[in-house]
């Protein structure tokens, strides 16, 4: 509990930091250095449970949460980079609040009924893979809340908003968007593959929604490659068919 | 022996004054010879670009003879008119290396901040130290003025921010669509402002350009200049599809562009982001494409509002940039209106053009 305190401590700290340099039209290494510090912290948090679960933490909601949070910024580092659009990293790390914060609420934090079962690492490794789908998707999203902002933006030619000129090309957000869309659809048809090896699989809640998140993502995918769609209708779709999704996994 | 600076500039000599004492590459080996003598054997560094001429001396003939020896060598040229007097400025001492620091940090320049007058200044000094016209006193004084112009460039804005509707529309484009050198161009209308936004545009990486214009030959021509194609002004709306960035620039009457050309291509260009620059006057785009959610549209309003925010924004950055050159040369930094500088003047000058 003390950890995710630190977790979330260190993440509003660089949440300020990130809006500060941002909005004075500064960059700064120290940025990084934290996401790179609660992407660490994150990290020990998830090991620490798991030790103390001996098996992978997927227990409750809460830990669920932390582990999407953990892929969030996995991702940010990946592709922040690679891609040129480490300004996501002001979206980032309030994201990590949000789920840390949210994962504290008393009724996420009850085990799930099937938590005290022998360790399976057919589920561990399906579960693993479903959670790191939703880390990519969950920065799919934050990248294109980044366009939308971006593309009211250009499109009023409202240029006096204070983090316009940091923001990314749209080109770039493009790229980040369809790269992470991919990598998280790969992510989740490897582990839903994975879960029609489970026995748990044909009952679970939670297993029916991973395959819905599966086609709709999908036929987002089939849509763009095929005719194509205008970047804002696709950030619209990539943002709310993940809250969609985080809303159902939370309310489970 | 002292420092010495004689010269004149876009702000006070009209072109026609300012090409008469330029110097050319031609000339200048020559001329440096002559002003050797003109100096009795003095350092020197003689800068010529198009908007200034300037004698930088180390020397221990004063200033006003320095000009009047100047004077008559350009009496024997048969260039010097007397109300040409009043266009030099000369400076001395602290004020020579001031002005200096504030021609390298663009401060004194036409347009606000630019760079391109650090590699003039750096080339003329270069070749008169080659020539060994430079000694100890002016070297110590550009090398000095080089690393607090630098110092001003980083530890300011005053290059930030894009001062003309050309270099606004490039920025516009690169903030779409990132890299511009897989971008695909097409010039609607092939009038001066299509021409020089289409070569802001490839002095930054755009590559494919396709001209159209009513007057096929002229069409030729700028594709020619510009390295790409020319098409009949009838075949515009095909080429459409293919292109990511229009420019457009007729004296047509009318929307040359209107929402039902891009409705046409919208399927065939998969959606892709077009940005449409529109620099006619009457407009040649029809504001309504904005509601196609992948167009983007800047015309001649929004383009000059950017470049004059831009130049309001380097000109603020004039007093942090003086700061750091009073700071360099310990100088306080409240002086009384008649007390200030000659490149103080100048820089105020400079503000007041812009």
């Amino acid at each position: 509990m003390v950890l995710t305190f630190i977790i979330i401590l260190l993440a509003t700290i660089g949440s300020v930091i990130h809006w500060n340099l941002a909005t004075n039209n500064k960059r700064s290494l120290v940025s990084l250095v934290i996401v790179i510090g609660v992407f660490v912290l994150s990290t020990y948090q998830i090991y620490q449970r798991g030790q103390i679960a001996q098996q992978c933490p997927i227990n409750t909601v809460q830990e669920l949460l932390s582990f999407i949070s953990w892929a969030i910024l996995l991702f940010y580092l990946v592709i922040g980079r690679v891609y040129r659009v480490s300004f996501l990293g002001l979206l980032t790390l309030p994201a990590v609040v949000l789920f840390e914060v949210l994962g504290l609420l008393p009724s996420l934090q009850l085990a799930f009924p099937s938590a005290d079962r022998a360790v399976n690492p057919i589920l561990e490794w399906h579960v693993f893979l479903l959670l790191l789908a939703y880390g990519a998707l969950g920065q799919a999203a934050l990248a294109g809340v980044l366009f939308l902002q971006l593309h009211r933006v250009l499109k009023k030619s409202n240029f006096s908003n204070r983090l316009f000129s940091q923001m990314p090309p749209i080109g770039r957000l493009s790229e980040a968007i369809k790269r992470l869309l991919w990598l998280g659809f790969g992510l989740l048809t490897i582990g839903i593959i994975l879960g029609f090896k489970l026995d748990y699989a044909a009952d679970s809640f939670k297993f029916y929604l991973a395959c819905g998140t599966w086609v709709s993502y999908l036929i987002l995918i089939i849509v763009d490659k095929v005719r194509g769609f205008p970047l804002k209708l696709m950030s619209i779709w990539v943002l709310a068919l993940y809250i969609l999704n985080l809303i159902l996994l939370v309310s489970i | 022996m002292q420092l010495l600076c004689l010269g004149i500039s876009y702000q006070n000599a009209e072109v026609s004054v300012r090409e008469k004492f330029a110097i050319s590459n031609k000339r200048i080996i020559e001329h440096q010879q002559e002003f050797k003598t003109i100096t009795d054997g003095g350092d020197f560094v003689i800068l010529s670009t198009c908007n200034r001429v300037e004698y930088y001396i180390y020397s221990q003939v004063s200033l006003t003879d320095l000009f009047n020896r100047l004077i008559s060598y350009w009496q024997e040229q048969g260039i010097w008119h007397e109300t040409n007097k009043e266009l030099f400025y000369q400076l001395e001492g602290s004020q020579v290396s001031q002005h200096l620091c504030s021609v390298l940090s663009g401060m004194d320049s036409m347009v606000l901040g630019e760079t391109e007058i650090v590699k003039q200044v750096k080339d003329a000094y270069h070749f008169c130290l080659e020539q060994k016209f430079t000694g100890k006193e002016l070297n110590q004084l550009f090398q000095k003025s080089f690393s607090i112009g630098k110092k001003i460039r980083t530890q300011t804005q005053i290059q930030t921010g894009q001062v003309s509707v050309g270099s606004v529309a490039v920025d516009l484009a690169a903030k779409i669509f990132g890299e511009l050198s897989e971008q695909k161009i097409m010039i609607i209308g092939a009038g001066d402002n299509s021409r020089v936004t289409a070569q802001s545009l490839m002095s930054r990486g755009a590559k494919s350009v396709i001209v159209s214009n009513r007057s096929y030959d002229k069409a030729v021509d700028l594709a020619e200049h510009l390295g790409g194609s020319a098409i009949r002004f009838d075949d515009w709306e095909e080429t459409l599809a293919q292109v990511d960035i229009i420019i457009s620039s007729t004296g047509s009457p009318h929307f040359v562009v209107e929402p039902a050309h891009i409705e046409k291509v919208r399927k065939q260009r998969k959606y892709k982001e077009l940005c449409i620059i529109d620099l006619a006057i009457p407009r040649d785009v029809d504001p309504q494409v904005t509601e196609f959610s992948e167009v983007y549209l800047y015309d001649m309003d929004t383009l000059s509002q950017l470049a004059d925010k831009g130049k309001e924004h380097r000109q603020k950055q004039l007093i942090k940039a003086q700061a750091i050159i009073h700071e360099a040369f310990d100088i306080k930094p409240k002086q009384a209106p008649n007390q200030q500088s000659s490149s103080d003047s100048l820089a105020a000058s400079n503000f007041n053009t812009l």
